[in-house]
């Protein structure tokens, strides 16, 4: 009796038994699907979330995940950037969280700020330009490849010969974008390559801007290193009563700067840390300058010939405002700044404590406030702060950047979740030939698979040959050896031929394949004889007989040898690597493999899924016939 | 003219097994010639030597005048009717008809009145469209035919064309075959199993056995005379009733004694039955020479006792199967005669119509 009849389909014991199997269906179904969502979801993520396995990322339905991936994004994944740029003490992206309050009047005035003053392009850094931990292709630095495409063509040696670049590929072009120029060893680059990068930087969204400024830099890199993170022993250390990192402001000059202890600070920092870009120095440095210049060039011919100048005599040679980007005249303000003792006379030549200033762009909103409101209170009045002294201002970057994240995220959405799969398309379009080189390989795996073994296996069908048996163990011992176990025999052939780096290399191993000889040999066997011999009195040839009869009966059959040949060739990557090491030859999972060792995980992800599609679309398309042909049809 | 000449042949898959076994016939222009024999006997081997799907291993066989021992089969001028038909099924039926044509590079209007034609003939045009998988089986083996006609070829093979289908449908081919024979006037060769197609179709019958021809005759000639026991038992439905028993002479006459079953001979068959005085023959009647009307009115027809077992009215006759001591048979009486399970009865046993057998030759005494 069947387990299920039906008649007593409606006893419980029936109906139990079809809940169980539902059940079992259903749980099978989720266990194939949740791996995929989780594939799918982990295709969308970045450093900050990639640790998270669920099937519905987070950051798509929770703006503070999505706050912080882009907040990831803006500082290019430099955490250090972030605290530096909010003057914060974050210890993760993931513990990154949005402002509580947002003063708009201020927000505004940073808005008009930004607007007013001109800034050099050193003063920011842009997001979405670097992915130094997920190792993806974010936004910025896709549109800048695009950029130079565009401008130089699809040569990459064309931008390195312009630009004086050394980029081997356009995938290794990445650009090292950190928040510049605060530390002293960052200089910022007069280079012709850092230009473009500069003019591009402009041309990208205000809201994705790190500006550079100072308490955060200076209370990260040099306090803090020097005197830990509690504010009782800086307290300790300097004689003073601060409730909180927070309240420390680093004054604009030495003489403002606090207790002496915090004087020695300023003044330490100021020369030897602080980037010269924000360093000013007053008219009362110009003698002690010009005697330094004298100094340490002798003559004023000398000095000429190395500042590219023309100066008559060293008194007419001006302090300098803003430092060059590079040369001699850079390492001598430098070294003026910082101090240098002449090797002859043993004389110290330094600017002087009192003359230095900072000009930074903290300074420069406060001078700013300064001049549209003239005091705290008047400023106070009219924004509804509660600030004492100019000095406590602090410019509302984080309130900018989120503002501007409330305003796009539908976009950042979007862009998280294409960032990978962009970014391997771009790899699989940058490199033509994998592409190509995979459907021609497919192709001809799939048409010799079609030819070789049909034809073999008919003849085995057709002509009963004594050793008909042999062959067909033979044919089934081949299935005995795994890939790999063949794969060193069959290069070394290969190589013998002179086919290694060919099409015919991949092709050729692959080429008969046993099980399918042994599957198609079944089949045909399994159509009635008489067709053939009705055909044969029809006044077939043997061609017509195999090409209008025994193919045309067998197409469920073809198609999954074809699928097989197909999937086969495809996901080919050990041997293809093996045989075809010339990068002309790679293949799309060559490809992919090289995208894999040098991208994060969501990359490859990503990639995994890209390289899915084309199976699934054949599927999808032949699902009629490759099902038919695994259950193989019986002809009445 | 296209005569099949086979002359001498023999057949063996290897080894010292014969298939057929010095196989002669001569089948005549337009001669309906039915092969029939049960399973194994080498009817369709035969056939498929004609066919050329077979080897010869002995002998020649020719058709037109020409020896083709060594002609491939699609140059013999022969069409084949499989029991399965051998459509092809990726093509419609009017592609299957035009299949053999095609490859012969007919011109496309010839094809195409042809299969029309064909079509017609066998009342498939409606189906023309359609592939095999959506015709029932009588249209499938009507596409066959047709497939085999439209060639016009010189002689036709059919090799058990109606096995395949359902009883009635067997009947209605079975005329059709027959017709289709009458009007395309061509040499037909038909291998079956079943008797009652032998002898509703045939112009003659080859009766085989074990590869050897036991008979060769008309269809009539074949019921009433046959050369053996085995075509005896073959032929007919119901079959030849079978006595075993011994001819001997007893008071009244020469008898045949069964034991349990004793029969006067007729007076014409006695000369030849008295050398076998004594000795073992098999007698063999037909049911209807037993109880029937015929029977019964024969004045001096023996009568004989026996019990019935089982009645089977079939309308137009009754068959009774009837036991007489050891013996079985079966008599076929008219159906108004009153008779009932159990009872004895006595039946008219038309002796004139019996054969007699040699048990050790099987060949025919009388």
């Amino acid at each position: 009796m069947p387990i299920i009849s039906a008649i007593g389909r409606k006893h419980w014991k029936v109906r139990a038994l079809f809940a169980g199997m539902y059940l079992f269906l259903v749980i099978g179904a989720a266990s194939m699907v949740y791996p995929f969502m989780l594939m799918l979801a982990g295709s969308t993520k970045s450093a900050v979330d990639i640790k998270y396995f669920e099937a519905i990322p987070r950051f798509l339905y929770d703006d503070t995940w999505l706050y912080r991936k882009h907040i990831e994004g803006l500082f290019n994944e430099g955490l250090m950037d972030e605290n530096v740029a909010y003057d914060r003490d974050d210890s993760a992206f993931e513990n990154v969280s949005p402002p509580a309050t947002v003063n708009q009047g201020l927000l505004d005035e940073w808005r008009a700020f930004l607007l007013a003053v001109p800034l050099p392009p050193y003063a920011y850094q842009s997001g979405y330009l670097n992915t130094p931990v997920s190792r993806a292709i974010p936004s910025g630095l896709r549109e800048f490849k695009q950029g130079l495409m565009t401008r130089y063509g699809q040569d990459i040696m064309r931008v390195n010969r312009e630009l004086g670049t050394e980029f081997s590929t356009w995938n290794d072009l990445r650009l090292r974008a950190v928040i510049p120029c605060l530390d002293r060893r960052n200089k910022p680059m007069a280079t012709a390559f850092s230009a473009v990068v500069n003019e591009f930087k402009a041309q990208l969204p205000v809201g994705w801007r790190c500006y550079a400024t100072l308490d955060g830099f200076y209370k990260k890199m040099y306090v803090k290193p020097l005197y830990g993170n509690v504010i009782e022993d800086y307290n300790r250390a300097h004689g003073t009563r601060y409730g909180a990192y927070d309240e420390i402001r680093l004054a604009r000059t030495w003489a403002e700067n606090g207790t002496p202890k915090e004087q020695e600070d300023w003044a330490q920092f100021v020369r030897m840390t602080l980037s010269l870009q924000w360093i000013r120095v007053d008219a009362a440095a110009l003698v002690e300058y010009r005697q330094y210049l004298q100094a340490k060039h002798d003559t004023i011919a000398i000095l000429n010939k190395r500042y590219g100048t023309s100066y008559t005599s060293f008194n007419e040679a001006p302090l300098i405002e803003e430092p060059p980007l590079s040369g001699m005249a850079l390492s001598d303000w430098e070294a003026f700044i910082a101090g240098w003792k002449d090797p002859d006379t043993k004389r110290l030549y330094q600017a002087p404590i009192a003359a230095l200033r900072i000009q930074s762009l903290d300074w420069l909103f406060r001078d700013y406030l300064t001049r549209k409101y003239g005091s705290p209170e008047g400023l106070n009045l009219r924004l509804g702060t509660r600030y004492k002294t100019m000095a406590e201002i602090r410019p509302p970057q984080r309130e900018f950047h989120y503002a501007w994240f409330l305003e796009n995220r539908r976009a950042l959405r979007l862009e998280f979740i294409t960032r990978n799969y962009k970014t391997v398309a771009e790899f699989i379009l940058f490199h033509g030939r994998g592409i190509i080189n995979t459907v021609i390989y497919c192709g001809l795996a799939v048409l010799t698979a079609l030819m070789v073994n049909p034809l073999a296996a008919y003849a085995l069908s057709r002509y009963k040959m004594s050793s008909t048996y042999k062959i067909l163990l033979f044919l089934m011992a081949t299935m005995a050896f795994p890939p790999m176990v063949t794969a060193i025999p069959n290069f070394l052939m290969l190589r013998q031929l002179n086919l290694l780096n060919t099409f015919a290399a991949l092709i050729l191993p692959g080429m008969a394949n046993g099980y399918a000889i042994f599957l198609l040999k079944g089949f045909f066997d399994s159509l009635p004889r008489e067709l053939y011999e009705s055909a044969e009195l029809d006044g077939a040839s043997e061609w017509t007989i195999f090409w209008q009869l025994t193919m045309a009966l067998s197409k469920p059959i073809l198609a999954v040898i074809a699928l097989g040949a197909f999937t086969g060739a495809y996901s080919n990557f050990m041997f293809a690597f093996v045989v075809c090491q010339d990068e002309k030859m790679w293949t799309l999972m060559v490809w992919l493999y090289q995208l894999q060792q040098m991208s994060g995980q969501s990359v490859m992800y990503a990639s995994l899924i890209i390289a899915a599609i084309p199976t699934f679309i054949i599927f999808l398309f032949c699902q009629n016939l490759i099902m038919r042909g695994i259950v193989v049809p019986s002809e009445k | 003219m296209a005569e099949v000449i086979l002359d001498h042949v023999w057949k063996s898959y290897g080894g010292n097994l014969w298939a057929v076994k010095d196989f002669n016939l001569t089948i005549k222009d337009k001669e309906f010639m039915v092969f029939v024999g049960p399973s194994g006997c080498g009817k369709s081997t035969t056939l498929r030597m004609v066919a050329g799907l077979e080897e010869i291993s002995k002998g020649s066989i020719s058709i037109a005048g020409r020896v083709v021992n060594n002609v491939p089969p699609k140059d013999r001028d022969i069409a084949m009717v499989f029991q399965n038909y051998a459509l092809y099924p990726h093509m419609t039926v009017y592609d299957n008809m035009a299949f053999g044509l095609k490859l012969r590079k007919y011109k496309r209007a010839d094809i195409e009145s042809r299969v029309r034609e064909a079509s017609d003939i066998l009342g498939i045009t409606d189906y023309l469209h359609r592939k095999p998988k959506a015709l029932s089986g009588g249209q499938r083996q009507r596409v066959a035919v047709g497939r085999a006609i439209v060639r016009k070829p010189k002689v036709f093979l059919f090799d058990e064309p109606l096995s395949n289908l359902d009883a009635k449908m067997r009947v209605q081919m079975r005329a059709e075959i027959s017709k289709l024979h009458v009007r395309l006037e061509a040499t037909m060769i038909y291998v079956t199993h079943d008797q009652v197609e032998a002898m509703t179709m045939g112009d003659r019958i080859v009766v085989m056995k074990d590869g050897i021809i036991l008979q060769v005759a008309t269809p009539l000639d074949l019921y009433e005379n046959p050369a053996n026991l085995f075509v005896a038992g073959f032929i007919g439905t119901p079959p030849m009733n079978l006595f075993e028993g011994v001819i001997r002479r007893a008071a009244e006459g020469w008898i045949f004694d069964g034991d349990t079953l004793q029969v006067a001979l007729s007076p014409d068959m006695q000369d030849k039955l008295a050398a076998y005085a004594e000795k073992k023959v098999v007698m063999g009647i037909r049911p209807e020479h037993v109880g029937s009307p015929v029977a019964e009115n024969t004045i001096g027809a023996p009568k004989i006792k026996a019990r019935v077992d089982v009645v089977e009215p079939m309308g137009a006759e009754t068959y009774l199967y009837m036991t007489a001591g050891r013996h079985n048979f079966i008599a076929k009486i008219d159906p108004h005669r009153r008779c009932a399970m159990g009872n004895e009865l006595q039946l008219a046993f038309l002796n004139a119509k019996a054969h007699f057998f040699n048990p050790d030759t099987t060949s025919l005494i009388v």
